[in-house]
């Protein structure tokens, strides 16, 4: 059908000449190669019929067959519903002739946020513009299918809706009557828009207390040394910021592959006098544009950032006054515990929270903690003093920055590049650079987290910034992770429920409970961002958020493949299998089915699962066995949907009405209109919709009037369809009145109409917002103003989300002090997978947003249409390898084959295989991620301070890839 | 040379191991190659400088009418069949006949300004089709249409016979015109594909060959 | 020939080009979808150093030598790249689980458009590369042109696009060994030469090319080569940044390049050595002749000048604050066109 649809023949002089001269058959018999213009046939009777056939279009000359080519009957706006992240989002114009999409350009008409700095357009990638070609393609999912082999047999029967949700709706009262509410397990993945499908999905499993996972962590996204440092992870600028930056250094991230459309302001702020440092193992895309490209050995950044920071204390190239407002450097910590100073300490039933500082004139006294405002203090920032304790004790204390510089001194250049391979002289260079820099700002993606000690290395690279004051001006900062969002999600879920429900259950788990706490909060200075913190937190101990990497670990069995960690990681203590009991009993961290129940149905929500579990292989061994059912919705077929038990076909992103999440980076808030329909695909609003509906009538069929939830409270099931549609206001294909609700509710969008927007395509956000997530931005949005994040703080002197109420680097909490990790710090990564020469890394691909164009045609043929791994020309001739070669890549886990690039930009002792490739583009099934084993660090399993609690999308235990070890061999 | 009357049906005509051909040996054609100094654009004459144009030496003719359509066999040795393009480097064998569409159209430079030269050609990879030319001088070829001329080709051990036919009156501008009874002139030429002959780069009969059209009344069965 | 009144043109900003080949897919999705153009790329961006598309395509001859005609070879299909297949429904529906895994159809590549992508040249840690789009080149002096021997390439009267004129085109293909950028492929089904159009229909509409105005890294400008107050004759003639690309082959391109900048090198012992370039400067010269020199110079001041505080016109230009700015007047909105139906 693809075929047919991309591969239109067009009418030319000639074709007529031959058509009325011998008719259609010598034409095909012949194949004079004339082109034929035709309207196309639609896909099928659901597709849209045909707006209206054109007439064959008059034929002077050739030109016009390509005249014609550039005509269409509509335009519609919309975008790629996908997470692109980083470089999310983009309008395009989705060109629409004979029903069909034809193809897409770009809106391009966002505006310069003020003169100083260039607009964004046009905006868009390679990906974008061919999705009108992805969307017919092979891959698609035109049908509800059920599976009739062995699971991964792709043996299947094609359903009908009304078959097949009534069935699956049949599990689901089995399992949530029988076992419990919790077993329904549900993974969302990249194609979650916190639009529509959201908005259905978080109705769907509040009402049904079902388990959602929050698969942050588990991705590698979650940032973990940011969340220990700042106590919260979404912290980004506009890209447009970087116009102000005189130095801007890239680290951890490639950039022009993973933010395409934001990459211009890199190259024209460099025009513009910025000076652009990549640092990266390999010479990569980004650093092609850079003035310095700084090498380093993969997962070795921590040294080479501490050798800077080294540099910049010794240079005094630091900001004394930003490092006692905004940080912990001038806090006191207890020489004999190694814990800080505590009013507990002082007092008798003193806070645990309460920590102090010196100053010259008051002495030793408690920090600030309801503003970052010193007044008239003057902490010490270097120090060692005496205070004596409650129980009469004296000890000794001394500030973190004293601390610091004595671990520093581990870290001269020299030392450094012995273990990073950085020569000297760039980290000099750095040093120099930033250390006299009036705006640097870093440019980072979820890349560190992905390392088994990138929690370390984001803590190191955060000292650098934080030394030299590199927060809230314009054009400056480290950052974290962006997202921005509309906030009304909450909202909509709540809306279900009318002051009639109050005593309903459900309303008060989702209503009440939060406000008494409020008032306490308010009393103890919480700010607004910490208030909305709490909040997230409060998600997680409902179960509606749900750790989701120690679902995999524990209910996945992935903990298995930390068997060998002890040999791995030279620095552990003990078994990671003690820690993890040792959190679990503590309270640390949580995971739902709680350890001994088991998950029984599993939904799979616009996601992938089996493609990007590193160590997949362990999660079809242990945990599908158990399942009594696998339901994929996507609209497409991936590694997952072949090992599901129901597959439901979702609409692809031009065949729906919905908006979509977007970052600070490009501060607009994105949506689509429908523009066309494909086959019985629905968009996923319907298709959970109409499963609730299922739900509610098998209930009464079957006369489950109720259900017990994971707390023991009895819930109504009778008015279940009721409560979903909010009395009918929401019906099955009201995807827009959603939109409209979602839009017009948010407190963000300055009053923007769902109609406006529709029209639009685009709207720049006008505030931060609400959620729980996007309030670590933590600054105003101004029109006419560039995003800098963090001003609220470095400006406003709100405290931050931590423990210390400050930019946080020096953790006292037991399982940092056991291993070390008080401080930022090197480490050497782990041999994960055993002691083999090379590292396995990788990195988002310049060619698939996740794996959703990786299978495409197009994009196949601009790679090498199969997978490939990059290696270095050294570690090819040392082991006879060609490029274009096929080579065995093994470890202790397993094994896989895959064609080699032999570059002269990687470095020797890596191997590089860019993300998501499907498992079943590799021979055999068998990819990367079947040599990953992703050991859990211990570090990871931390709780009980004030921010190392677990939080939406952060401070929970994650999964990493990076240091993988393993050999090649020529096949 | 003689056109052959015989009383036969198309079908039978455009086959050239069909009983009529058998029975006609033809003629031989010695054929050269258009002269590089020919060559209509300095890239092609520099591209083919010192190299062999008219890989093709000689083509065995036979014509046959049957009072309304005149066809033409020919046959000539070409060890490699080209019949498809199977790649950007890759040609197809092809034929032509060649007939004054007004006197003194020049052979050699493919007709001149308002003497054109009219041109039944067949390729190889457009299988059972073939195309009705006008030309006024090298490079000037014109499709008239493709429905007037049929030809029919055969590779086998190493030799091509194809026919090439075409009602004798048609009613196309720029169509040589033949009346039984009476004497043509015709020009023969050969692309060989393996040797990427195209365009002007082919063999060719030296000037028009002479050919009596057998009247229709004249012998009977040939 | 005569030559054309205006010559519309195209500079290329490789400072800004990121590799990330949305020029190519919007000209894909555009223009050479129909049956035997699927391994068609008319706009294609290679990594440099690098053997490119097609295949060795520097060392297969064609342009001028001298002035006169030179000699070249016809790429093929398999020098390229194919269009490959694959089976993704015997992966996903035909019941052979693992055993099916996803690959092309008939033969291994050996190449394709893209297929030393970052792979570049010199040695770690002073490796480098940089990328290079190409599109025909609309030359002046079109090579293709002047070997047709059907005059079936037209060089547009008005605005100087080179087109193959299919109607008059027999498939010849002596324009694609002339040409000496090797922009023109073949197409099997239609028997005809087809190569980049320079978007004539949008261009006839005022709207800038899909390469140029789908570039999400603001790479392209495009213009009246002689309008003296925009972007190309600004670059190209004023400031004499943007350059061609292999001048030496004597066909006047009109699209233009600015070259490439590269972060500082390593010495033997591991200094910054800021005193070499890091992309020889001797490769440079042999793709853009010895005005690259010049070229990189200027860039380098009006780049220190900008970083001064001062103003620089060339650098604001490059910037191209205003993205609309990017096309010489050829800036409609070509989602207002509204068509009349035939």
């Amino acid at each position: 059908m693809g075929q047919e649809l991309n591969t239109t023949k067009r009418v030319t002089r000639r074709t007529v000449l031959i058509a009325g001269a011998v008719g259609a058959a010598g034409v095909a018999g012949v194949s004079l190669g004339l082109r034929v213009l035709r309207p196309q046939a639609p896909p099928s009777a659901p597709a849209a019929a045909p707006v209206h056939t054109p007439a064959p279009p008059a034929y002077d000359d050739w030109r016009d067959v390509y005249r014609e080519r550039w005509r269409w009957d509509k335009v519609v706006r919309s975008s790629h519903f996908v997470n692109c992240w980083y470089q999310a989002h983009c309008a395009w114009n989705v060109y629409v002739k004979d029903g069909l999409v034809w193809r897409e350009e770009q809106v391009a008409e966002y505006t310069q946020t003020n003169s100083e700095v260039p607009d964004p357009n046009p905006r868009g990638c390679q990906k974008g513009a061919c999705f009108s070609e992805r969307m017919y393609d092979p891959g698609r999912v035109r049908y509800p299918l059920k599976r009739v082999g062995e699971r991964g047999a792709g043996k299947w029967k094609r359903m009908k809706w009304d078959e097949i949700l009534p069935e699956i709706a049949d599990k689901m009262l089995d399992t949530i009557t029988q076992e419990g509410s919790d077993r329904v397990v549900w993974d969302v993945g990249p194609l979650y828009t916190e639009g529509t499908m959201t908005a259905a999905h978080q109705r769907h499993l509040t009402l049904l207390d079902s388990t959602h996972l929050d698969q942050n962590s588990e991705i590698g996204d979650a940032h973990r040394g940011v969340a220990e440092t700042f106590g919260k992870i979404c912290f980004e600028r506009s890209a447009d910021d970087y116009m102000y930056s005189d130095l801007i250094v890239i680290w951890g991230s490639n950039p022009f592959y993973t933010q395409i459309p934001n990459s211009h302001f890199l190259t024209e702020a460099r025009y513009k006098g910025a000076r652009i440092i990549t640092i990266a193992p390999d010479f990569n895309a980004s650093s092609i544009h850079s003035d310095l490209h700084i090498p380093v050995k993969p997962g070795c950044d921590a040294a080479l950032a501490l050798a800077v920071a080294h540099e910049l204390v010794k240079n005094d190239w630091i900001d004394r006054d930003f490092l006692v407002e905004q940080t912990d450097l001038p806090l006191l910590v207890r020489e004999d515990t190694r814990l800080f100073l505590r009013e507990s300490d002082l007092k008798r039933r003193g806070s645990d929270e309460k920590l102090y500082l010196h100053d010259p004139k008051q002495g030793i006294v408690q920090a600030p903690r309801r503003s970052l405002a010193l007044g008239k203090l003057a902490p010490s920032l270097e120090g060692r003093f005496e205070t004596t304790l409650a129980n009469g004790e004296t000890v000794a204390v001394r500030t973190v920055f004293s601390l610091l510089k004595e671990r520093l001194a581990d870290y001269t250049p020299e030392k450094a590049a012995e273990l990073c391979g950085t020569p000297t002289s760039a980290i000099r260079e750095f040093a120099r650079l930033i250390g006299n820099a009036k705006a640097a700002a870093m440019v980072t993606s979820s890349n560190m987290d992905k390392y088994y000690h990138g929690n370390l290395m984001e803590r190191s690279q955060a000292l650098v910034f934080a030394l030299t004051g590199q927060f809230g001006k314009k054009g400056s900062g480290f950052v974290g992770f962006p997202w921005l969002d509309h906030d009304s999600i909450e909202h909509f879920v709540r809306s279900m429920f009318s002051v009639g429900d109050m005593m309903n259950p459900t309303a008060i788990k989702v209503i009440g409970g939060m406000l008494k706490d409020q008032v306490r909060m308010k009393l103890d200075g919480y700010t607004e961002e910490m208030m909305s913190h709490e909040m997230g937190r409060g998600l997680i101990k409902d179960g509606r958020m749900s750790c989701g990497s120690l679902f995999w670990y524990i209910h996945g069995g992935l903990i298995h493949a930390s068997d060998k960690l002890e040999e791995w990681d030279p620095y552990l203590k003990r078994p990671v299998k003690e820690v993890l009991q040792e959190s679990l009993d503590k309270g640390w961290q949580d995971v739902w089915p709680k350890p001994g129940t088991d998950p029984k149905i599993l939904f799979v929500l616009g996601s992938n699962p089996l493609r990007r579990i590193r160590a997949y292989p362990l999660v079809l061994e242990h945990l599908w066995p158990k399942l009594d059912a696998v339901v994929t919705l996507d609209w497409r077929m991936t590694s997952t949907t072949q090992f599901s038990d129901y597959v439901l076909p979702a609409a692809g992103w031009y065949e729906r009405d919905e908006i979509k999440w977007v970052s600070p980076l490009n501060p607009y808030i994105h949506s689509g209109e429908k523009a066309t329909s494909y086959y019985e695909a629905k968009s996923d609003w319907e298709i959970i919709s109409r499963l609730t509906e299922a739900i509610d009538i098998r209930a009464k069929e079957r006369g489950i009037k109720s259900y017990t939830d994971r707390r023991g409270d009895v819930r109504p099931l009778d008015n279940l369809y009721e409560k979903f549609s909010g009395g009918g206001e929401f019906g099955h294909t009201d995807d827009s009145k959603v939109c409209e609700a979602l839009i017009e509710n948010s407190s963000n969008l300055g009053g923007l109409k769902w109609k406006d927007l529709k029209k639009k395509g685009f709207s720049r956000f006008e505030k931060i917002g609400k959620g729980a997530v996007t309030v670590g931005i933590a600054t105003e949005i101004e029109p006419g103003q560039t995003i800098t994040p963090l001003t609220f703080h470095v400006f406003d002197k709100q405290p931050y989300p931590t423990l210390s109420r400050r930019m946080q680097f020096y953790i006292d909490q037991e399982l940092y002090l056991e291993m070390a990790e008080e401080l930022p710090t090197h480490k050497d990564p782990p041999l994960a997978g055993g002691d083999y020469p090379l590292m396995l890394t990788g990195g988002h691909t310049r060619w698939s947003i996740h794996s959703n164009w990786r299978d495409d045609k197009l994009m196949l043929q601009q790679q090498r249409g199969e997978p490939a791994a990059f290696i270095s020309v050294g570690d090819a001739e040392r082991r006879g390898i060609r490029d274009g070669g096929d080579v065995r890549v093994y470890n202790d886990i397993d094994e896989f084959e895959i064609q080699v690039k032999v570059s002269n930009a990687v470095r020797d002792g890596q191997i590089i295989i860019y993300h998501a490739w499907e498992n079943f583009q590799f021979r055999k099934g068998k990819g990367f991620q079947n040599l990953i084993p992703t050991p859990l660090n211990p570090v990871e399993l931390a709780g009980g301070q004030f921010h190392l609690r677990p939080m939406l999308i952060a401070m929970q235990p994650g999964c990493t890839d990076r240091d993988t070890r393993v050999e090649i061999e020529a096949l | 040379m003689r056109a052959v009357y015989a009383k036969t049906e198309l079908e039978s005509l455009l086959d050239p191991e069909s009983g009529p051909w058998r029975a006609q040996a033809g003629e031989s054609i010695q054929l050269m190659g258009t002269p590089v100094g020919l060559q209509p654009t300095e890239a092609i004459r520099v591209a083919w400088m010192g190299k062999t144009i008219g890989a093709i030496g000689s083509v065995r003719v036979a014509a046959i009418h049957n009072g309304d359509v005149l066809a033409f066999r020919l046959d000539w040795e070409d060890p490699d069949e080209d019949a498809e393009v199977l790649d950007n480097d890759s040609f197809p064998d092809a034929a032509a006949i060649s007939l004054p569409a007004a006197e003194d159209a020049p052979m050699v430079l493919m007709g001149a300004a308002g003497k054109p030269v009219n041109v039944w050609y067949w390729r190889a990879d457009e299988a059972d089709s073939a195309r009705h030319l006008t030309a006024e001088g090298l490079g000037t070829s014109r499709t008239l249409d493709v429905k007037t001329v049929k030809a029919r080709g055969i590779w086998k051990e190493g030799r091509w016979q194809v026919v090439i036919a075409r009602e004798m009156n048609v009613n196309t501008p720029g169509a040589a015109q033949i009346t039984p009874g009476s004497e043509i002139g015709f020009g023969v030429a050969i692309w060989e594909g393996s040797h990427k002959e195209r365009a002007g780069i082919k063999a060719f009969s030296v000037d028009w060959k002479q050919l009596t059209i057998d009247p229709t009344n004249a012998g009977g069965k040939a | 020939m005569e030559a054309s009144k205006r010559q519309l043109a195209m500079v290329m900003d490789l400072n800004k080009c990121i590799g990330c080949q949305t020029c190519t897919i919007a000209c894909k999705r555009l223009w050479t979808r129909d049956e035997g153009m699927e391994y068609m790329w008319w706009n294609t961006v290679n990594t440099q150093p690098g053997r490119g598309t097609p295949r060795d395509w520097e060392k297969s001859g064609g342009g001028f030598e001298n002035g006169v005609a030179k000699p070249g070879q016809l790429p093929t299909r398999s020098e390229f790249g194919e269009a490959w297949e694959y089976n993704h429904k015997d992966v996903f529906y035909g019941g052979k689980g693992k055993k099916a895994h996803l690959e092309i159809q008939g033969e291994k590549p050996e190449w394709g458009p893209n297929w030393d992508e970052d792979q570049g040249g010199g040695e770690y840690p002073n490796s480098y590369y940089f990328y290079l789009p190409r599109i025909c080149n609309h030359c002046t002096h079109p090579a293709c042109l002047e070997a047709c021997p059907r005059k079936a390439i037209e060089k547009n009267a008005e605005n100087g696009i080179v087109t193959v004129n299919e109607d008059s085109c027999r498939g010849y293909r002596f324009c694609m060994e002339a040409c000496p950028y090797k922009k023109i492929y073949f197409n099997q089904a239609a028997k005809v030469a087809q190569k980049c159009i320079f978007c004539f229909p949008r261009i006839e509409q005022g709207v800038a090319n899909a390469c140029a105005r789908q570039c999400p890294g603001r790479v392209r400008f495009v213009g009246y080569r002689d309008d003296k107050n925009a972007p190309i004759y600004k670059l190209v003639d004023k400031w004499k940044v943007a350059i061609p690309l292999h001048p030496e082959y004597g066909t006047e391109p009109n699209v233009f390049y600015v070259p490439p900048l590269a972060p500082a090198a390593f010495d033997e012992n591991g200094e910054i050595d800021e005193s070499r370039s890091r992309i020889p400067m001797e490769y440079l010269e042999s793709l853009f002749g010895p005005a690259v020199n010049e070229s990189l110079a200027i860039l380098k001041t009006e780049m220190d000048k900008s970083r001064n505080g001062e103003k620089s016109e060339l650098i604001d230009l490059l910037i191209a604050y205003k993205w609309k700015d990017m096309f010489g007047g050829f800036d409609k909105d070509p989602a207002t066109i509204e068509w009349v139906k035939s």
